[in-house]
């Protein structure tokens, strides 16, 4: 009895949260976009290969189309240096760029946000120790970890599952691929820490509130406590937060490629394709500004959406 | 509070040997050199390199003798940069980064906090809208496309500031507005997240409730609060700062402590990395630290166990 | 239709702010680049290239580092400002033994250091010595090797004396070979060449080759446990380290210089300009060892002396007037910027904050627009060029065929014109920088080609022939269909080839292109492998890596032996696993030969050897693509960008700025001629009147 009661709540709960998300214009923005931007990125460059023949690693044949072309019917993003096809660039360049946004994201949430809430609540010795440990790794230089998880895991001691992933996703003879699987999971290692240490900051303020106070007495379980009851207070920051850590995963993606580190040419992404562009801002500005238009975009709507998201999923706010 | 703070500043030594003693495994383990080039060197000057710089001891020697030093605060000479200490190093370029990551976040903080109290104040207002799209703005454009930008407009179509290089104030005003935007829009959006948040509690509603008038609550109340994340953002922020930018250093050519640092990883060069590591471990930690304690003084019903 | 027109408005503004876009950046602007202004001050600002990892010149081995420490040191010769041919510098003429192994210096009596101390021949000694101490550890010693039992005593090895007091020579060992090469022409049964005044030394030292065997007792016995007869040889005798003073070095009197090689060099001399060989103070040196070229003790003994060092900000040198060329050098001073971000130095360029670049610091993007500022822009070919290297140790790529199709199978035309300062190459040795060479190795293409029933033109045809690739690998087994437009080769193991390259936009470009030119003229898509360039050394210099790997390589002098000596000794440096004893004696025998052009066309055969093995895969030949002001004279673009300092001056008077950079090479200009001239007329002396003793 009691667990369907249980169900029916947690149905309705979200379905209010999803009907407040829809009143909220911008975050609906946030979420259109995002839907195209990911349905392109999916589909298009299969479609822009179908109709024009475009593709981001071909370069054309004659010696004159080797060179960067303005905006034109044809090419409505102008070529690169090589006269490729910038649209179709951009379009692939987005699945990678995503792809590490999201991926690195999720980790950082699940391992950040439990990590995070378990060091506060239990506090003492405990609480000590895990910061710690945190301390340690943000003073770890991050790109020394990227080298040697690179170069440790790279070439043929990539691991199966690695390759397995790289394969279904840019298809057969792509190995270097993997090496962009590989940055996923470092960049995942290194983004969760501040997601500690705010979700822990959080559950330390929150952890001699009444409603704590009441679970505790009440024998709820302290996995309960931490996850049913504290968690769940601390969203709006988390969400802000993850929403937070995209863009900045994806400027260290960029800062990566930049140093040779980060994705595996001839696929790009967008802040690859921005790094290049903007060494050509005086000459071909159309390389820097639909990457960066893209990508600003993409950030801007998932920032929206992050906000509506925080507004619906906390009821509180309504009552303000 | 007292045993507290010296606790945990007791405690940073040892864990910074235990970060540098991380990091060494790193650098060893990474492949490549220091002394390579594309030029492959004859085995007998491979040899003299190797001897004159102890690698031809056994690996635990080396790490003993290495450790030794750095108890005694010597991180020895420079591999890549001969006859430089690291010591001297860190101290000649600190100063750059330093200079210019401080301006920057006093700059972030000004227009951080003031953008994000008001866009909390006027939540869903015209203000609020336009204040988090520029934040967001801010947020979108990375900095290796924000300097080049301000260069092509404000050093080489209006000349008013020089593009590029250390000296004078004008020099400084490029870097630091590029540097700031991130942090600025950063720190406006977790002032608004923390406001809001904080005076949706009970203690603001009892506060207003008791009469108090609104800027009371606001100022000494709520702003208390709400600005909890901003400053355990600040730690580390402001840590890494100090540590210099790479990307700003390499778009102005500043020679700042963060470029530095990515050549010497880059370079393999040991004693340097693991020197600057040192430092920038023990400011993390100091940085972090002083955020716990701080979060004592903005809200109290944080208790120091 | 009222509906749409909002959308037709957007189109609109859509397509005028592309126009805007393309006028922005295709308007023709002014005559020149940015601001044109010369400085105030006579001191030139330049970009140098990365941060100066020692003022030591024997440690450093790159190309920022040099053009810096060729302003503060002087050695005994010093590059042609155009050319980079030696010219006397310190050493105010020579000569060279009828064998080629011995050189005298004589030396000018007015040069100094900057603290005012003369500079003798016992300096050089003192500086060479230094040079190959194993405890200085300099990474550039190899380059000294020619100088006898100079690479003994750097490797720290051991005369081998028998108790009689003889020691063994090398000879002693060989086994005699059909091709024994006959003593050198002039040596008489002492030892001795005559060559120059007698001394004991120079008997020791013109003595035959000693053997060394390495000091380190475990090291001599592995090697003796390899080869009997050194076991033999070794049996009871007593070993004598190498010394400093034992190497081929050696103060004749104060201001003459002997140099003894192992074996002749022809292009010896103009190794001799590199940083390694230049004069350091011995007293300064000796008194604070490692702090020596600290700011407050460092002595220099260039044109300039050092005035100002802040790491990765500025390095200033001012001219030093000890120094002995003093009264001609021009510039009060140069500002060495060291920056290596592209786009930086270009805005620092354009806002006229500096006067000259370095070497490709032009973006390949910027090419187009750059090209109409020829008064600023230069696009000479280089001394270096670009290539791949190919693992002949491990299929596929063993087989020469395979080999050749990789090779055949890229379009370096388009190449050149996507990369825009890369110029065709098919062949190792740069092209356009050793004309000569070129003539001969034309003469002896044409030869041997005509062997193969072939001819020039159909070599040079190989610049791109894909039709002749895909027959070539079809003929290796791996057949090539044709489908429409496209070509396939699925038998092709492609996992166990790759592209690997360093990061830098530059490899990155074209690694992209010729995997785009494989991909549709053979059908196979080579994966692309970018590390870091730490990463990437130990794969490329232990031939570790999986097919093809990028590689450039800069001559250290102006002689194609630089190129082909890459491959030259079984533990040589061409990162391909390729090795031909063949191929050695080819460039033995040429630099046994006297004549220049003979030795060119001996080069030449090697060279045409080696190429039917496409070890590598040629790409092209490197521009100079770097930027000076107008207004900076004096100061050209060679083939090495290795400019020596007192030649460049500051032209305030605009008339006389320069007009167009590719005329400069071959413009006079007086001033600069009449220094050189000057400087040469010592060594052109000498070389007449030796001509004319030879004729009596």
């Amino acid at each position: 009895m009691e667990n369907r009661q249980e169900i029916i709540k947690g149905t309705s709960l979200w379905g209010d949260a999803w009907r407040r998300l829809l009143k909220n214009k911008l975050a609906v923005f946030g979420l259109i976009v995002m839907v195209i931007m990911i349905v392109a990125v999916v589909i298009g460059p299969s479609i822009l290969y179908w109709t024009t023949g475009f593709t981001a690693d071909a370069f054309p044949d004659s010696g004159d189309l080797i060179k960067s072309f303005p905006p034109s019917l044809m090419h409505p993003m102008g070529t690169d240096e090589g006269g490729r096809d910038l649209f179709a660039r951009v379009l692939q360049g987005g699945r990678i760029s995503l792809m590490v946004g999201l991926i690195s994201t999720v980790v950082s949430l699940f391992v950040g946000v439990s990590y995070g809430a378990i060091a506060g609540y239990m506090g003492g010795r405990i609480d000590n120790l895990m910061m710690r440990i945190v301390d340690m790794i943000y003073a770890i230089p991050y790109i020394l970890i990227v080298i040697v998880l690179l170069s440790v895991f790279g070439g043929q001691n990539t691991p199966g599952w690695v390759q397995f992933l790289s394969e279904k996703v840019g298809g057969a003879g792509n190995q270097g691929l993997s090496q962009i699987f590989l940055l996923f999971f470092a960049l995942g290692l290194v983004s969760w820490l501040t997601m500690a240490r705010v979700v822990r900051g959080q559950v330390l303020s929150l952890k001699h509130q009444e409603f704590v106070l009441a679970a505790k007495a009440t024998g709820v379980s302290t996995f309960g406590i931490i996850f049913r009851h504290l968690v769940p207070n601390t969203l709006g920051p988390v969400i802000v937060y993850a929403t937070l850590t995209v863009p900045s995963v994806m400027l260290t993606e960029a800062f990566l490629s930049y140093l040779g580190l980060g994705v595996q040419a001839p696929f790009a992404s967008w802040g690859s394709l921005a790094a290049d562009g903007v060494k050509n801002i005086a000459i071909f500005p159309w390389q820097l500004l639909f990457p960066g238009l893209t990508m600003a975009l993409t950030l801007f709507s998932l920032n929206f959406l992050g906000d509506g998201l925080r507004d619906a999923l906390d009821p509180q706010t309504r009552k303000f | 509070m007292l045993s507290f703070i010296l606790r945990r500043l007791l405690i940073i030594i040892p864990m910074a040997l235990l970060v540098i003693t991380l990091t060494w495994g790193l650098i060893r383990l990474a492949p490549g050199n220091f002394y390579s080039s594309e030029k492959k060197l004859p085995p007998a000057i491979e040899e003299n390199i190797k001897k004159k710089y102890g690698l031809d001891k056994p690996w635990y020697d080396q790490y003993g003798i290495m450790m030794l030093n750095i108890v005694k605060l010597d991180f020895g000479e420079s591999l890549k940069y001969q006859g430089q200490s690291v010591n001297e190093i860190i101290g000649r370029h600190l100063p750059y980064s330093a200079t210019i990551g401080i301006l920057a976040y006093i700059l972030a903080l000004i227009i951080g906090l003031s953008t994000g109290i008001l866009a909390a104040l006027k939540q869903n207002s015209i203000w609020d809208y336009g204040s988090m799209a520029l934040a967001m703005l801010g947020l979108s454009i990375p900095n290796f496309v924000f300097g080049p930008i301000l260069v092509s407009v404000f050093a080489l179509w209006l000349y008013l500031f020089p593009p590029a290089r250390w000296g004078g104030l004008p020099a400084l005003v490029l870097p630091v507005i590029t540097l700031s935007a991130i942090y600025a829009a950063y720190i406006a959006r977790l002032t608004r997240a923390g406001m809001l948040e904080v005076m949706r509690s009970d203690y603001i509603r009892t506060a207003r409730a008791k009469g108090l008038d609104e800027k009371t609550v606001l100022l000494k109340h709520a702003l208390r609060g709400g600005i909890i994340p901003v400053v355990s953002f600040t730690g580390p922020a402001l840590a890494g700062l100090l540590a210099g930018t790479v990307v700003v250093e390499r778009v102005f050519a500043i020679p700042g402590l963060g470029n530095i640092f990515i050549q010497s990883v880059l370079n393999r060069d040991e004693p340097l990395t693991l020197g600057i590591v040192a430092f920038l471990s023990i400011l993390i930690m100091l940085f972090n630290l002083a955020v716990d304690i701080s979060y004592g003084f903005l809200d109290p019903r944080i208790r120091f166990d | 239709m009222k509906v749409r027109q909002p959308r037709l408005k957007a189109i609109a503004a859509y397509f005028a702010l592309c126009s805007i876009i393309s006028s922005c950046s295709t308007s023709a602007g002014s005559r020149y680049f940015g601001q044109v202004e010369p400085p105030s001050k006579n001191i030139m600002r330049y970009v140098s290239g990365g941060e100066i990892e020692s003022l030591d010149p024997p440690i450093t081995n790159s190309q920022p580092d040099a053009r810096i420490l060729i302003s503060l040191f002087d050695g005994l010769v010093e590059y042609h400002p155009k050319t980079m041919e030696p010219i006397p510098a310190i050493a105010e003429s020579w000569e060279t033994s009828p064998d080629g192994t011995e050189y005298l210096f004589h030396l000018r009596k007015n040069a100094k250091f900057s603290n005012g101390d003369p500079i003798a021949a016992n300096d050089f000694v003192y500086s060479f010595r230094r040079g190959f101490t194993p405890e200085l550890a300099s990474r550039n010693a190899y380059l000294g090797y020619y100088i006898k039992y100079s690479e003994a005593f750097n490797a720290g090895r051991s005369f081998v004396k028998d108790p009689s007091g003889q020691f063994v020579l090398k000879k002693d060992l060989a086994e005699k070979k059909p091709h024994e090469p006959s003593p050198a022409p002039g040596a008489s049964s002492d030892g001795s060449d005559h060559f120059g005044p007698d001394s004991e030394f120079h008997r020791y030292i013109d003595g035959p080759e000693r053997l060394t065997v390495p000091t380190d007792k475990k090291e001599l016995a592995a090697a003796a446990d390899k080869d009997p007869k050194l076991k033999a040889a070794i049996q009871g005798k007593q070993f004598v380290p190498v010394m400093a003073e034992d190497i081929g070095v050696e103060a004749v009197d104060d201001y003459t210089l002997r140099l003894k090689l192992y074996q002749p060099a022809p292009f010896f001399l103009g190794l001799l300009a590199h940083q390694f060989f230049r004069v350091v103070p011995q007293k300064v040196i000796e008194k604070y060892g490692n702090n020596w070229t600290r700011i407050e003790n460092i002595v220099t003994s260039g044109a300039f002396k050092l005035a100002v060092h802040r790491p990765y900000d500025v390095l200033t040198v001012v001219r030093d007037p000890n120094n002995w060329d003093a009264a001609n050098v021009k510039l009060d001073g140069i500002e060495f910027y060291p920056l290596d971000e592209q786009t930086t130095m270009m805005n620092l360029y354009k806002a006229g904050s500096v006067d000259a670049l370095y070497n490709h610091t032009v973006p390949a993007a910027w090419f187009d627009t750059i090209k109409q500022y020829t008064a600023e822009y230069s696009l000479q070919p280089e001394v270096a060029d670009e290539f791949y290297v190919i693992n002949v140790k491990k299929p596929p790529m063993n087989n020469v065929k395979i080999r050749q199709a990789f090779a055949l199978a890229i379009d370096r035309i388009s190449l050149a014109e996507f990369r825009k300062t890369l110029k065709p190459l098919i062949d190792m040795t740069p092209e356009g920088v050793f004309p000569k060479y070129e003539t001969a190795r034309d003469k002896v293409y044409s030869e041997e080609l005509a062997k193969q029933g072939s001819s020039l033109a159909d070599w040079k045809a190989r610049v791109f022939e894909p039709e002749k690739a895909r027959k070539l690998l079809s003929e290796a087994g791996f057949p090539v269909i044709k489908n429409g437009d496209n070509y396939s080769c699925p038998s092709f193991p492609v996992d166990k080839t790759s592209i690997t390259y360093n990061t830098a936009e530059s490899n990155k470009s074209v690694a992209e292109f010729v995997q785009a030119q494989w991909k549709q003229n053979l059908g196979i898509t080579v994966p692309l492998k970018n590390m870091e360039f730490r990463t990437f050394l130990p794969l490329l210099n232990k031939v570790d890596y999986d097919g093809i790997a990028r590689r450039g390589w800069v001559g250290d002098y102006m002689d194609p032996y630089t190129f082909l000596s890459l491959y030259y000794s079984e533990s040589n440096e061409g990162a391909t696993g390729w090795w031909d004893p063949k191929f050695d004696k080819m460039l033995d025998d040429a630099n046994k030969t006297t004549d220049p052009q003979k030795r060119f066309e001996t080069l030449a055969h090697a060279e045409f050897y080696i190429m039917q093995q496409q070890i590598i895969i040629p790409l092209g030949t490197n521009t100079t693509s770097w930027m000076k002001k107008p207004y900076i004279k004096g100061f050209y673009p060679n083939p090495g960008t290795l400019q020596p300092w007192k030649f460049a001056y500051i032209e305030r008077d605009p008339n006389k700025w320069t007009t167009d950079m590719d005329m400069i090479m071959k413009d006079e200009d007086p001033e600069v001629n009449a220094q050189i001239d000057r400087l040469t007329s010592t060594q052109t002396e000498m070389e007449r009147s030796k001509a004319a003793t030879a004729v009596k």
